[in-house]
């Protein structure tokens, strides 16, 4: 189990570096500089700023600098916002994003599992049909679509809940539920499956055999066993919530760092577009990592053939 | 049971045996796939979203053409109209017919999605069974470079090429297929690790047959369900995709009207002429609706163990 953890994690280093490498080249292959008017500077100006970003170095020594830095890191300084680190940036607006993200899983796991386990014990019911039909609709609407709804019906019409921007939970929870729709779809269906499968197995029929009560068999034996597939979406969904949250912050006007990232892409902010590429790649990377491992301690087989190797 | 005596019982002979006809097969022989399409069109919502998804591929062909408006043509007297029989679905702030507008967007949209998911498969295919069926060392390497680009989030690498080579149609592609064939690579060799050991490969093997014939005639055609399933689920993401990147403003721009320019268009006024966002959104939604149930279904009618 240790050489199988130690094997995934150097795969997630190499992940990184390669990501880190390709990221690097691919700004500098951008066309255009970093500079909003170069013609207006004096190659004075120009070349004081080049030295004090590091842009005079030849290519290869910025990146060995690029890769000696992130090892320590140090993402660099904002282009943009002057004299700002991009650590500092990704640690102000992250938080925000976070708290949205956070509370979007926690919505979208309570329902999800409550819509999945009630639908696959009420199989073939008008409930079961419901959580069907809900969350294939969730999975298939676009989360712009759900955003302007629900800000256009809680916002525009009953007024109960602020239509944008940030300061207190009651600005969080549209976002939140935008976000968490699709969490809330895609769960409820793995755990209805998941669920639908293990109800049917032989070791259920042994424990309803043995004469346990329905609660135990459901809580103890079904429901744990369930849960297993369900951990394995975890990378999956924690990409979901990324590419969610650039939506969901531009509609509701939520200072996070998805907004961030995305107005970095249209000034040419390359120093912070890559802290932000390579802090969500991370993330991403670090999700898929726990999920090989969890993986590997719930499942016996991949327990067996990392041994083998 | 003591009243039945040894004479009430007669052994049969060959002959009445023949006549009892007990052996035969009563059903008629159904091949693979003729017994997947008798599956799928016992599944209502499966036959719907076909249907559905047959009437918006030629919607999207044939609205345009039939039309008397174009979706580029500009009028500025009958700017924001709400949706009447003369614009069936309203018009934009320039004036342009939007049902036209919708249709040229599936076209493009469709396109799109279709295009990559296509070369997905082509490329996955091709890797896919090569590393499945070669294995050893070659799967070995072939999997570890998958397993390296499988860590990199697509969305992540989509808005870098969009960055360096300009937001077009193109570009979109080739970020999409760029990102998506790894997914059915390895949803191939899955696939052909399963075959390759099976009595039928192991018998056409014996009798002398070549790796190339082994690939197309039997590993690739068995493999053909979860190949056509998984292309049903990568167009609508690919559709949502384009959609999301265009709406945060990253993705494609006017003067094509993708239903990604559309929604993003249609967003600005949605206080005033909700119409504009609406009926993109609900194509985008009906489509990718259609393409998931159809999926699903299809899903369900090429897997063996809910045969009946």
């Amino acid at each position: 189990m240790l050489k199988y953890t130690l094997k995934r994690f150097v795969y997630m280093v190499m992940t990184l570096f390669v990501i880190a490498s390709i990221t690097f080249f691919l700004m500098k292959l951008l066309p255009g500089g970093p500079y909003q008017n170069p013609e207006r500077i004096t190659p004075e100006v120009k070349a004081a700023f080049d030295a004090k970003y590091g842009l005079d170095d030849p290519i290869p020594v910025q990146y060995v600098n690029f890769i000696k830095n992130l090892l320590q890191g140090d993402l660099g300084m904002s282009f943009k916002y002057a004299n700002r680190q991009v650590t500092d940036i990704i640690a102000d607006t992250f938080p925000n994003s976070a708290l949205i993200g956070f509370e979007a899983v926690i919505f979208g796991t309570v329902f999800g599992l409550l819509f999945g386990i009630i639908a696959a014990l009420k199989r073939g019911s008008f409930i079961d049909y419901s959580v069907i039909i809900i969350a294939t609709i969730g999975v298939a609407v676009p989360s712009f679509v759900l955003g302007a709804i629900l800000q256009y019906v809680f916002g525009v019409q009953l007024k109960i809940l602020p239509v944008a921007t940030w300061g207190s939970f009651a600005h969080t929870v549209l976002p939140s539920l935008t976000l968490g729709a699709l969490v809330v779809a895609t769960i409820a269906r793995l755990m209805r499956t998941s669920m639908l499968d293990v109800l049917s197995s032989d070791f259920l029929k042994t424990a309803k055999s043995k004469g346990l009560n329905t609660g135990t068999i459901i809580w103890r034996h079904a429901i744990r066993n369930a849960l297993i597939p369900v951990v394995t979406i975890l990378a999956t969904l924690t990409m979901a919530l990324i590419t969610g949250s650039l939506v969901v912050e531009r509609i509701f006007a939520v200072p996070g760092m998805g907004d961030y990232f995305v107005t970095t892409i249209y000034t040419n902010d390359y120093t912070l577009t890559m802290g932000i590429t390579l802090f969500y790649s991370a993330l991403y990377i670090f999700s898929i990592f726990l999920t090989d491992v969890a993986y590997g301690l719930i499942d016996p087989r991949i327990r067996v053939a990392g041994r083998k190797e | 049971m003591s009243n039945l005596s040894q004479d009430m019982f007669q052994p049969v002979t060959v002959a009445e045996r023949k006549a009892l006809d007990s052996e035969r097969i009563v059903g008629e022989s159904l091949s693979f796939w003729q017994d997947a399409w008798r599956r799928l069109k016992n599944n209502k919502a499966a036959m719907v979203s076909l249907f559905t998804v047959i009437a918006i591929v030629l919607l999207a062909i044939f609205a345009p053409m039939l039309s008397s408006y174009t979706y580029n043509e500009m009028n500025t007297t009958v700017r924001n109209q709400a949706p009447s029989m003369e614009h069936w679905l309203g018009t934009d702030h320039f004036g342009r017919d939007l049902w036209v507008r919708v249709w040229e967007g599936a076209r493009i949209s469709l396109f799109i999605a279709a295009t990559a998911a296509l070369a997905d498969l082509l490329i996955g295919v091709v890797y896919g069974v090569i590393a499945g069926y070669v294995g050893g060392r070659v799967d070995n390497i072939m999997m570890r470079i998958i397993e390296i680009l499988v860590g990199i989030p697509n969305l992540i690498l989509i808005i870098l090429l969009i960055m360096v080579m300009g937001a077009g149609i193109w570009t979109m592609i080739l970020a999409m297929i760029i990102t998506g064939w790894v997914n059915m690579a390895r949803l191939v060799r899955g696939q052909v690790l399963q075959l390759k050991n099976q009595e039928f490969v192991l018998a056409s093997r014996t009798l002398g047959a070549q790796s190339r014939r082994v690939m197309f005639k039997h590993l690739i055609p068995n493999a053909l369900g979860i190949i056509i399933v998984h292309l049903t689920i990568t167009i609508p993401n690919n559709i949502f995709l384009e959609a999301i990147l265009t709406f945060i403003g990253i993705g494609l721009e006017p003067p094509i009207a993708s239903w990604g320019v559309l929604v993003h268009e249609g967003f600005r006024m949605i206080k005033l002429y909700f119409w504009q966002f609406f009926f993109p959104s609900l194509a985008i939604a009906i489509t990718t609706l259609a393409f998931n149930i159809l999926g699903d279904g299809l899903r369900d009618a090429f897997d063996p163990k809910l045969r009946q």
